[in-house]
């Protein structure tokens, strides 16, 4: 167990939230680990001092005074329900709104004279012993634009990568086109697409509920799964959006999502059936709005490389299965498995070195890729044969 | 202020919890709003301003989620004020200065003098070090650590997520642990 880990662990001891087994766990690694046994010792020593501190009480009169407000008709003070954004906030949202619309535009502009140099890629810059032209996924229909210029500035190590196996180059499949660092805009964006999909699988599967009642049991254990996978991404959202990290154009967005994940929280502790996911998972989604989420984000820039690895550690941490659900991790470039002791490679993504986050195949972009690739091979009347399933990357 | 635009009756049985709710948390809402606010007298109003919402609201609130929804309430107050003073965060000032509160818990009849002092000293020292606190961990620790909220509740009164609030309630303890080191005798 990491020393990391095991500290944050020992904190949700103290707290009794540990289940048994996984206590024992963490209570093993401190009793065999100085720095750690120290820790838990020091944290609970912490606890006792906060039990030593004074009680304010309210004034004498503070009932009395309350009945004459009550009596008098006074009403709910405005400030109750406001959720205070600092001026400051505010102008931040504001600069980073136009800078955004600046690299836009910058974007856009160096889109257009890129188009018309051509979609040609730099012939003298090998890769793998291959020049890029030489790549199959360089069609000239540009299928997969510029997806290279992103994997070459990894300092040249996925072309090691690219070659695998049998050396044959693989940047023409899906998987390693839609390749790009992970970053927090990045999480947030394909969290969003993921979720609507969630969406869209849960009402379909209660529509089937109600029209074939013999399936109605299996179609309500799929809503239900697809409601939960819906809560852990719309709790990510939500996450991020409280380290604002984005925000929703349309608040009664930002609303329908709270009121949604706040419900089939709550209806995890009841039993999963037809009736409840009827209505629990009925009354969660009933909002359409949901369904066209990523529309309505927009995603802050990033301010502050370090903040940005501090929240990519604590969500791939805390909710390593909803990483799954959103990206193809790729294997590290390197082939160690020990860049991040803390982070076990095979459930959540790979960090390189301890100060820069690794590189993710979003699978949204993967899946419309894929679809991108089998259409134009019926377009061109050629038999489909997939050399990669998605399935198998996982 | 606002008007109540009709009379609300509450029925008995909501009274009682309104009443228990009264006599229980006025006191630890109070102390949640003076740490964020450092003021003892802003904190009296908040507090009392939050049981009056919560009486308007009887008819949407269950009388389980009374405390949560009070300490809410008692945050966005707490938040708005905070914004509108463009408070520097010098908390704790007026603390000290509130003497007529009765703070004392323990009974000082049978404590030596210089105890009393090491331990006013060190009381000092706790709040200076929970006032040190960035303003998100420092709610996540009042909440869990000083007023023992569960993490679910906290969560709702923080309005993020209960994996968030582990997160920030680990770092703060992180924090206040460093902060207050002197006094923990290991």
């Amino acid at each position: 167990m990491n020393c990391t880990t095991c500290r944050f662990e020992l904190s949700q001891c103290l707290d009794g939230r540990l289940p048994s087994g996984r206590r024992a766990i963490v209570m093993q690694h401190a009793e065999t680990c100085a720095t750690c046994s120290q820790f838990w010792t020091e944290l609970q020593a912490a606890q006792q001092l906060t039990l030593r501190l004074r009680t304010s009480r309210v004034s004498p009169g503070f009932r009395e005074e309350l009945w004459e407000r009550i009596r008098a008709g006074e009403g709910t003070p405005e400030a109750v329900f406001h959720e205070p954004v600092p001026a400051l906030t505010k102008l931040r949202y504001a600069l980073t709104g136009a800078a955004l619309a600046a690299g836009l535009l910058l974007g856009a502009s160096w889109l257009r004279s890129d188009d018309t140099a051509g979609l040609a890629p730099v012939a003298d810059d090998p890769i793998a012993g291959h020049t890029k032209s030489q790549l199959p996924g360089d069609a000239p229909n540009g299928l997969q634009p510029r997806s290279h210029d992103r994997v070459q500035t990894h300092s040249g190590q996925f072309s090691t990568l690219a070659s695998a196996g049998d050396g044959s180059p693989m940047f023409g499949d899906p998987l390693f086109a839609s390749t790009q660092r992970l970053t927090p805009g990045l999480l947030a964006v394909e969290t969003a697409k993921q979720l609507e999909q969630r969406y869209g699988e849960a009402m379909l599967a209660l529509q089937r509920c109600e029209a074939a009642p013999d399936q109605s049991a299996d179609a309500a254990q799929l809503a239900w799964r697809k409601a939960d996978e819906f809560q852990s991404l719309g709790e990510v959202l939500l996450d991020l959006r409280n380290r604002q990290r984005l925000s929703f154009r349309d608040q009664e967005v930002d609303a329908d999502l709270r009121f949604a994940v706040n419900i089939l929280r709550q209806g995890q502790r009841g039993q999963r059936n037809e009736h409840t996911a009827r209505v629990v998972v009925g009354e969660a989604l009933r909002s359409s709005r949901l369904g066209t989420l990523s529309r309505t984000i927009w995603v802050a820039p990033a301010f502050d490389a370090r903040e940005d690895m501090d929240l990519l550690v604590d969500l791939t941490t805390q909710r390593p299965e909803v990483f799954r659900q959103l990206f193809f991790v790729v294997p590290s470039p390197t082939g160690a498995s020990h860049d991040f002791p803390g982070l076990p490679t095979d459930t959540v993504f790979l960090l390189h070195d301890v100060c820069g986050p690794s590189w993710v195949a979003p699978r949204s972009e993967v899946t419309m890729r894929e679809a991108l690739r089998i259409l134009e091979l019926r377009l061109q009347n050629e038999p489909v044969q997939l050399q990669i399933e998605i399935g198998s990357r996982r | 202020m606002a008007q109540a635009s009709h009379e609300y009756q509450p029925d008995p049985v909501t009274m009682v919890a309104y009443h228990r709710a009264l006599a229980e948390h006025a006191d630890s809402l109070k102390a949640y709003a003076t740490r964020l606010l450092g003021d003892s007298i802003a904190a009296e109003d908040v507090a009392q301003d939050s049981f009056l919402a919560l009486y308007r609201h009887l008819n949407q609130v269950p009388t389980a989620a009374f405390r949560p929804w009070l300490f809410r309430v008692a945050r966005n107050l707490c938040l708005d004020q905070l914004r509108r003073r463009k408070f520097k965060l010098s908390l704790f000032r007026d603390l000290q200065k509130d003497e007529d509160q009765p703070f004392t818990p323990t009974d000082l009849r049978s404590v030596a003098p210089d105890e009393v002092l090491e331990s006013q000293e060190a009381n000092q020292a706790i709040e200076k070090a929970i006032g040190e606190l960035p303003l998100k961990f420092r709610e996540a620790f009042l909440l869990c650590e000083v007023e023992g909220l569960s993490y679910e509740d906290a969560a709702a009164v923080m309005g993020c997520p209960v994996k968030t609030v582990s997160t920030r309630l680990f770092r703060a303890r992180q924090r206040f642990k460093s902060l207050v080191s002197r006094l923990i005798k290991v």
